[in-house]
């Protein structure tokens, strides 16, 4: 298989060249008997299973990304997991971009469509993603064409020149914004992992999380902190605060991440990585930026 | 803080009994490691982790129950949980490390009479 045909953009100009540029794609798979999943947002869902009938749905893996790709890096594993259950050549259209996404949603998203690329080596799999041509902004645009190896306009695929490999495009890298004057800060060491996990659960309680989540979040930041004193070769900083209906979560320390795929990956505990895989299906949104300089963690959990 | 971890064992029979009160995390996770060593170096052909008082168990806390598992699968004996509350639930759940584990309700499920001597 050519390399622009596992891992392609859709760029769609209205609902017409949507439903044909997926049904193109998956059609020689339904035929041949191969497996499918499309995940994209529910009210698209909704298009689709029209559009392929009841008989040819049932076939098919359908699922709601504004629920499963809510956090990007809840993505490759979903489908990791899909590709272990049932062997075949995999088709798999995603849409984990769309008009309305929050700018750090869009830029975790681009981070994930480039990771795409290496995230099955050596399997079968062919992966569609559509972007909505119309509604997303130029440069959102320009970064698919980065991070996809080919490209489908107007129904007509083809190699993308741009394409980066992948690495995420610079926009991934952007410095996170300042924490507010009003947020928390701990500095811990490995005897704080308690005290942490008290003042976590607080702030969620007092930011209005419901109590399954402060729990949740509670073992993520947990998770965090103990990958900081295990690898980090050192303490780090906590810091806390709230942003309208939810809590954000920041670790920092001095150690690197050095897999482009941590988090992304199921591994068992002791394997490594398990923690941050935990972070990634807990959290709404992982952001992740890491560097000879260190690593800062930031989790966002309504 | 985690002052008030601890591991009560008790034995009944060839089995051993471990109950965890805490909070199982990093700093804690040692003991009990170091605790179910001995109760299968002490010959238990059954060594049952009962869950129910523990607090809080993360990645590290998995861990230690997955070699228990291990190394009871490796010397012929029977390694099971007690199931714990909602949070060590949903981190077994999350997962999916229960589904490689026996889990019980109980200790008494495993008990049979054969394995209960008089003095228990």
């Amino acid at each position: 298989m050519a390399p622009a045909e596992t891992h392609q953009a859709l760029f769609y100009r209205g609902p017409g060249e949507y439903l044909d540029g997926i049904w193109s794609f998956i059609r020689p798979a339904l035929d041949a008997g191969e497996p499918v999943a499309i995940a994209v947002p529910a009210p698209k869902l909704e298009l689709l299973r029209d559009q392929l009938g009841e008989e040819r749905s049932a076939g098919v893996e359908l699922l709601d990304m504004a629920e499963l790709g809510r956090n990007p890096g809840r993505i490759i594993p979903a489908v990791q997991a899909m590709v272990e259950r049932r062997s075949g050549q995999w088709h798999v259209v995603g849409e984990s971009i769309w008009p309305g996404r929050s700018p750090e949603e869009i830029r975790e998203a681009t981070r994930h469509e480039a990771l795409i690329n290496l995230a099955w080596p050596g399997r079968d799999v062919r992966v569609l993603c559509a972007y909505d041509a119309i509604g997303l902004e130029d440069r959102v645009l320009t970064d698919a064409e980065r991070t996809h190896p080919g490209v489908v306009r107007g129904g007509r695929p083809e190699a993308s020149a741009a394409y980066g490999g992948p690495v995420p495009p610079a926009a991934c890298e952007m410095p996170l914004s300042d924490p507010p004057l009003d947020s928390v800060a701990v500095a811990f060491e490995a005897d704080d992992l308690g005290r942490l996990r008290t003042l976590v659960a607080k702030q969620a309680a007092v930011a209005g999380l419901r109590r399954e989540r402060v729990a949740e979040l509670v073992l993520a930041v947990n998770e965090l902190t103990t990958n900081t004193i295990r690898h980090a070769g050192s303490g780090g900083i906590l810091r806390v605060w709230s942003e309208a209906g939810k809590l954000v979560c920041q670790v920092e320390d001095g150690g690197r991440i050095g897999d482009a795929l941590a988090g992304r990956k199921r591994g068992l505990p002791g394997v490594g990585g398990l923690g941050l895989w935990m972070v990634n299906q807990l959290c709404d949104l992982v952001e992740v930026r890491t560097g000879v300089a260190g690593s800062t963690v930031r989790v966002h959990a309504s | 803080m985690n002052t008030d971890f601890s591991v009560e064992e008790r034995r009944q029979g060839d089995a051993a009994i471990l109950t965890v009160s805490g909070e199982l995390d990093l700093r804690t996770s040692p003991e009990l490691e170091e605790r179910l060593g001995e109760a299968f170096r002490a010959g238990a052909e059954l060594v049952i982790l009962d869950l129910r008082m523990i607090e809080f168990m993360d990645s590290t806390g998995l861990r230690v129950l997955l070699s228990a598992h291990q190394r009871a699968k490796e010397t012929g004996r029977r390694f099971a949980l007690v199931r714990g509350a909602d949070q060590v639930e949903r981190v077994l759940t999350l997962t999916g490390v229960r589904d490689l584990l026996t889990v019980v309700d109980a200790p008494e499920e495993l008990l049979t009479a054969g394995e209960t001597s008089p003095d228990g």
